[in-house]
């Protein structure tokens, strides 16, 4: 029933049968050699535009595919509790949550290093926490305390961590798009073999910076890989509503694209190891993940008044990328319970944070106007009050 | 579907203490918060369960009703689920769950009102089985709500020891509480029961206060105006102030007796502070001003009156009514306008935007305008010139009489060619009434009245009513409404005609 529902889903997952004790012994087309714990798992065909897509075979391991598993739960129980505490007015403010879309992150986490550049847009908690970052931080980031990832100066929308070259964490729509492709430059520029990752939306990609980017990456190369997060839904226009060519993979013309199943981590995880490879020698490429949030736009929009409910549960039941991992990884002889561990386990991360920035300070006033500036030069700054300050800098206050 | 979680006791009490905090109960903490800290404990025999709180649908709401439960108890749940429509202070929105599980409580009924945000509404568990331990559970009662500032709070208190100056917990005044404050010669100390958040005073605050009579502390503008208006206040007592009385009629009628002395020279003090009901409109009430707007900016009316002598029509009504057959005066309009418009066929007749042109209607359907509760409705007569007086007269008393029960049917009052508006009732000798689209002309009725003719040199006193005709200019002309004005007077005066 499980295999059922994957092949229904439309990503022919797993098309094997009895799985042995711990280990699979693959049967049906997608048959090739395991060896040790590694096995392959036959993808959604990717969709091309001005490039040869890569193969559709995508081998992982059971290892490999639990620990995936596990973030993609902690990312899940992460959000709905933000969700939550959102509705009990302990988060205040702008909040967008990624429920839904987690198998993008997780699988550009999974194909990249910690010397690859990523930034994002506001939807960007569990990029952070992809990225290295604790559920505490994010946590207490969102309910404006000081143990958060910025500090509790942030908010929702500007996470950062820089030493995972995580940048963010940006408000303005679409501004991210040419500033990820300046970091892959600088990547470039000072020699190392590392790229640049852009992640932008459905809505964004018919903004103008990103032509330029797109132009300006074309002409010098820059080993950056634009990734259209199309979840179909600007705030609450539609896609076809808002673009005249929704084909985002298509969108960069004389640059290279590849659709990819959103909702599917092994597919995101191996095509953007491929566009790695090819971005470091070949210039820019458009990723379009065709994914699905199952929130609102963010916190203030209810999520149904554009699109039907049946239209989100359906998804939930066909295209979970949570439940998919957590099928696969049970046909391939995981043991059930140490699935409901991990699950336990993530859960109680989630619990705990939350507990603990409940109850954590929120920042003191002073740091409102702490490193504003590199050099403030004695200027002076006013605050809401009518006053005047003048901001410090304090090359000891860095982020955790 | 996932297997069941073994969701440890630690969930339980997160989700409650969340909504203890969203409630703000730091002081008046529930007696099983004190182990919230301990791990992996669970508590009394509860299995573990999550307790939903109301939900802040929109940043700005404090609370909400409950419009509807889409779920029953012991009903299973998934993400996504909605649990109910809450109505919120700007939409009525849907409570989605995020989590799996059954339904085990629900604790606030269908159409609970005012439920603060965080005020316990659901118990959720993981297995069906544990839905039964919950039959008999009641939310931990999260601390109390800062006193409502509705006047009952306010009057329960000793109304004259009502002044109780006790400073409000945050001295911050937003630009309208203030205004309000200077207004009813307040002060903020005697604001007893600040209800917003922080325990800032708001405007809603100050006029439930001020509704309420409390008295404003020595001190302030209100003083030297309260000294210049004593000599004015016995005056203005013995004719109880407008707008002060009208506040405390919204509220309770006993605080206003209590309160009234006082209050009266609070409303001479406070100057002209006028309080208001707002009366939301009814679609019915909206849709009839939008197409009375429409009416007078689109059409050009043309405006005649005529007098019509109702000697004829009161002899003949005396007449039936002696053969036992009742039959109004407006009945007799209805048939004189009918067979008018049969006459003058140029009359029934409407424009058609689309030709540019008049259009004759085939049939002379003539509508009343009958007054209900909720508006204004025109029943209608069709082929009123075919029928009989007798018929007229019981199908108007029908129609109007079903009208004002509100069992009108579409066919019934949608359509005619000719409104006839009858205010003769209400003592009104003339009016001009507003065309109802897409008829081209609508008559007034005024109310019989003595006049004096002459007829033959001598002065004869009789009774008779003004009509006038709102007539669309376009289809009507000068001489096109006062034909159709003079056969119907000819028929109101020589009642023997309609009988043919």
């Amino acid at each position: 029933m499980a295999l059922a529902a994957i092949a229904a889903a439309g990503a022919a997952g797993r098309s094997g049968l009895l799985p042995a004790l711990g280990r699979a012994l693959q049967r049906g087309f997608a048959a090739s050699a395991s060896a040790d714990d590694k096995f392959t798992v036959e993808v959604m065909p990717y969709k091309a535009h001005k490039i040869e897509p890569p193969s559709n075979q995508v081998e992982t391991s059971i290892a490999e595919l639990t620990s995936m598993y596990e973030l993609m739960y902690t990312m899940r129980r992460m959000e709905i509790a933000a969700d939550m505490m959102y509705k009990a007015k302990l988060i205040r403010g702008f909040c967008h949550l990624y429920d839904g879309q987690e198998a993008v992150m997780t699988g550009i986490e999974y194909a990249i290093n910690r010397e690859d550049a990523v930034i994002t847009s506001y939807r960007d908690h569990c990029q952070l926490l992809a990225r290295g970052g604790t559920v505490k931080q994010v946590m207490a980031e969102l309910m404006g305390k000081a143990e958060g990832a910025t500090k509790g100066v942030g908010g929702s929308m500007h996470m950062y961590r820089k030493q995972a070259e995580f940048y963010g964490g940006c408000g303005i729509v679409g501004a991210q798009i040419p500033l990820g492709a300046g970091l892959a430059l600088a990547k470039k520029y000072e020699g190392k073999r590392n790229i640049g990752i852009t992640m932008y939306g459905d809505g964004a990609a018919n903004q103008g910076q990103k032509y330029e980017a797109l132009n300006m990456a074309g002409l010098w190369n820059i080993p950056v890989i634009f990734v259209c997060e199309n979840n179909h839904y600007g705030m609450g226009t539609a896609e076809w509503r808002a673009a005249k060519s929704s084909t985002f993979y298509t969108r960069g013309d004389y640059i290279p694209g590849l659709k990819v199943d959103g909702m599917d981590v092994l597919a995101v995880k191996n095509a953007v190891a491929f566009a790695k490879q090819h971005v470091l020698d070949n210039g820019p490429i458009i990723l379009e993940m065709d994914t699905y949030r199952y929130h609102g736009h963010s916190m203030s929009d209810p999520g149904s008044t554009y699109r039907t409910r049946d239209e989100i549960s359906t998804m939930r039941q066909e295209r979970d990328p949570v439940e998919r991992v957590k099928k696969l990884l049970l046909a391939q002889g995981v043991d059930a319970g140490e699935v409901k561990a991990i699950e336990k386990k993530a859960k109680k991360e989630v619990d705990t944070a939350v507990e603990e920035s409940k109850v954590a300070a929120p920042p003191p006033m002073s740091w409102q106007w702490k490193n504003v500036y590199h050099d403030p030069v004695g200027i002076k700054l006013r605050t809401t009050t009518g006053g005047y300050v003048t901001p410090s800098y304090d090359p000891t206050y860095t982020l955790p | 579907m996932s297997g069941s979680r073994a969701v440890a006791g630690l969930s339980v009490r997160l989700w409650r203490s969340a909504q203890a905090s969203a409630t703000g109960s730091s002081a008046a903490a529930p007696a099983w918060r004190t182990a919230s800290l301990q791990w992996g404990r669970g508590f009394s025999s509860l299995p573990p369960h999550v307790v939903l709180g109301m939900p802040a649908l929109s940043p700005t709401m404090s609370s909400g009703n409950i419009a509807a439960w889409h779920v029953k108890e012991g009903e299973e749940v998934s993400a996504g689920t909605v649990l109910a429509d809450i109505e919120t202070d700007k939409a009525t929105l849907a409570f989605e769950n995020q989590d799996e599980g059954f339904v085990a409580r629900l604790l606030v009924p269908d159409g609970a009102k005012d439920v603060p945000v965080g005020a316990p509404v659901a118990v959720i568990v993981e297995e069906a089985g544990q839905v039964a331990a919950f039959k008999d559970y009641a939310a931990p009662s999260t601390a109390p709500a800062p006193a409502s500032a509705s006047a009952s709070a306010a009057a329960a208190a000793p109304a004259a020891a009502a002044q109780a100056a006790r400073a409000p917990a945050n001295f911050r005044l937003g630009p309208a509480a203030r205004k309000a404050l200077a207004e009813a010669g307040l002060r903020l100390e005697d604001i007893a029961a600040p209800t917003g958040p922080n325990g800032i005073v708001t405007k809603e605050d100050v006029l439930a206060a001020v509704a309420a009579g409390t008295k404003g502390s020595a001190g302030g503008p209100a003083a030297p105006k309260a000294a210049a208006a004593a000599p004015a206040a016995p005056a203005a007592a013995a004719a109880p102030p407008k707008p002060a009385a009208a506040p405390p009629a919204q509220q309770q009628q006993q605080v206003q007796q209590k309160q009234q002395q006082p209050q009266q020279q609070r409303g001479a003090a406070a100057g002209p502070r006028v309080q208001y009901t707002d009366v939301p409109n009814s679609q019915v009430r909206r849709i009839i001003a939008k197409r009375l707007l429409e009416s007078k900016q689109t059409f050009p009316a043309l405006y005649a009156s005529a007098d019509a002598s109702l000697d004829g029509v009161q002899a003949l009504r005396k007449q039936l009514a002696a053969q036992g057959i009742k039959v109004s005066v407006n009945d007799c309009v209805v048939r004189a306008a009918a067979l008018a418009l049969r006459d003058v066929p140029g009359a029934n007749a409407a424009w058609d935007t689309a030709a540019g042109a008049a259009v004759a209607q085939p049939s002379v359907d003539v509508a009343i305008a009958v007054a209900t509760e909720g508006g204004l409705i025109t029943p209608i007569v069709r082929d009123a010139a075919n029928k009989s007086l007798a018929q007229i007269s019981a199908e108007v008393r029908d129609l109007a009489a079903r009208a004002r029960a509100n069992k009108l049917q579409p066919h019934e009052f949608q359509g005619g060619s000719f409104t006839i508006s009858n205010l003769g009732m209400y003592g009104l000798d003339s009016f001009c009434a507003i065309i109802n689209p897409p008829q081209a002309a609508i008559l007034a009725v005024g109310g019989a009245r003595e006049v004096v003719e002459f007829r033959g040199g001598e002065p004869q006193s009789g009774s008779a009513l003004t009509a006038t005709i709102s007539a669309d200019h376009r289809v009507f002309d000068g001489e096109l409404a006062s034909s159709f004005l003079a056969a119907f007077a000819r028929y109101m005066a020589h009642p023997v005609t309609m009988m043919t």
